[in-house]
């Protein structure tokens, strides 16, 4: 009988031993796949990154070649003023010249390097770069035709003619760089956002696969509302810059006879919004993934 | 005043104030046994193991026991009972999912630093643009 009574425990005993073989290990479960895709590569070729990198240090000599031509027209002129003879005029028209033809280096350059920028960023809207990628190619070549203008004036009448040649071209080139400027920062701004926004939609499916607990699923849900509230405000006012680009560069014809203005001041202030409602969006994702 | 030596009951022998005239004739002498359990009984222990209710009850709880492990195997192999144990804890893949998304979350800190508004590299160049040899429009 006692035979039979601790046989039928061993029996017992190991299947229930046994029974540890089949349970499958807590970590082989598997979850469906949510990898976080790869971030997309910005569209920055290395021969880009190299042309810029020779344009800057172009740019930094002929400044310097510049500032000293300047110091030198400025002599220059103040003898002929001060002399008033025919070499002294003969020695202020040839530094002018330089001094013309050495600013006119600079700017090319400058609005050269802001074009490869500009065209490298993302986040701006196609058809309004476009536009401005146009108007910025016919600057710099009006920028070149003067530039050879400035090289065949030999006497002060032709010096004269080519300083009255430039005054149109100061204006558009300083609301070109504007114009410019203002939209890489929005374009910065905007790209952040969609990229913000991208990783916040992935984190969000991620977080309600992986949460199993409901008290922290729904803390975590009310999380993920705040974030997209934030995002949801740095979204209107990257409209609202987007709407007054729109009215500066693509409005009417009055507009874009004078090249269309796009200031800094201009979307200063809900860009700053933007970009403050993005730091936030950040700080609340890295938050919601540690926690 | 003597007893007879083979009807000798234990209070007649004990009892010394019984006489030997009071001694019950015919009467049958107290048993002095083991008491009977109904579990344990002494005859019990002679049946053979399938009909003691003890084997009954052992066979009984073994069956329960199988019942549940298999059901529990059964379940198991079903992924039905265990699964949401399992899900409660991160998984490596998930771990590896977490850090990936924090790695990007840093490489768009890196890029919220580049796309500060208050800073830019393309300052317009310091150039005066009102360069003329002509006293009346020179002004820097």
């Amino acid at each position: 009988m006692k035979k039979i009574s601790a046989i039928f425990l061993s029996l017992v005993v190991g299947t229930i031993i046994s029974s540890g073989v089949f349970v499958t290990p807590v970590s082989a479960v598997s979850s469906p796949s949510l990898s976080p895709s790869p971030s997309p590569a910005l569209p920055v070729t290395s021969s880009s990154t190299d042309q810029l990198s020779i344009l800057k240090e172009k740019y930094r000599v002929q400044l310097q070649t510049y500032q000293s031509d300047y110091q030198a027209f400025l002599v220059a002129k103040q003898q002929y003023i001060q002399l008033q003879t025919l070499t002294s005029l003969e020695e202020a028209v040839r530094a002018t010249r330089q001094v013309l033809l050495s600013r006119t280096d600079v700017l090319i350059t400058y609005l050269t390097t802001s074009r490869i920028s500009f065209d490298q960023t993302t986040g701006i809207e196609l058809v309004v770069k476009q536009k401005e990628l146009t108007d910025l190619d016919q600057l710099l070549s009006d920028l070149i035709t003067y530039r050879a203008h400035v090289e065949s004036a030999l006497n002060r009448a032709q010096i004269a003619a080519a300083v009255a040649e430039f005054m149109p071209l100061q204006q558009r080139i300083q609301t070109m760089s504007g114009n410019i400027q203002s939209l890489i920062v929005y374009g910065k701004v905007q790209s952040l956002y969609d990229k913000t926004n991208s990783v916040k939609d992935e984190i969000k499916v991620y977080m309600n696969k992986k949460e199993t607990d409901a008290l922290r699923l729904s803390q975590k849900q009310r999380g993920m509302e705040e974030i997209e509230n934030t995002l949801q405000n740095s979204h209107g006012f990257l409209q609202e810059i987007l709407l007054s680009v729109h009215q500066s560069i693509l409005g009417d014809q009055e507009h874009q006879s004078v090249g269309g203005t796009v200031s800094y001041s201009q979307i200063s202030d809900p860009l700053g919004q933007a970009y403050a409602g993005i730091s936030r969006t950040l700080n609340f994702l890295k938050e919601i993934l540690q926690s | 005043m003597r007893s007879k030596p083979n009807q000798e009951p234990l209070d007649i022998l004990t009892n010394q104030t019984l006489f030997s005239t009071e001694e019950p004739i015919f009467e049958e002498p107290p048993h002095f046994g083991v008491p009977q359990s109904d579990l344990l009984a002494i005859e019990d222990l002679k049946k053979p193991f399938y009909l003691r209710p003890v084997f009954w009850i052992e066979a009984l709880l073994g069956a329960s026991l199988m019942l549940i492990v298999f059901s529990l195997l059964f379940a198991q192999s079903r992924g039905q009972i265990l699964k949401p144990r399992a899900v409660k804890q991160p998984t490596q893949q998930q771990e590896q999912q977490s850090v990936g998304f924090l790695k990007r979350i840093d490489e768009l800190n890196q890029n919220f630093q580049d796309a500060d508004p208050t800073k830019s590299s393309l300052f317009f160049p310091p150039v005066d643009m009102t360069i003329a040899l002509d006293e009346q429009n020179t002004s820097k």
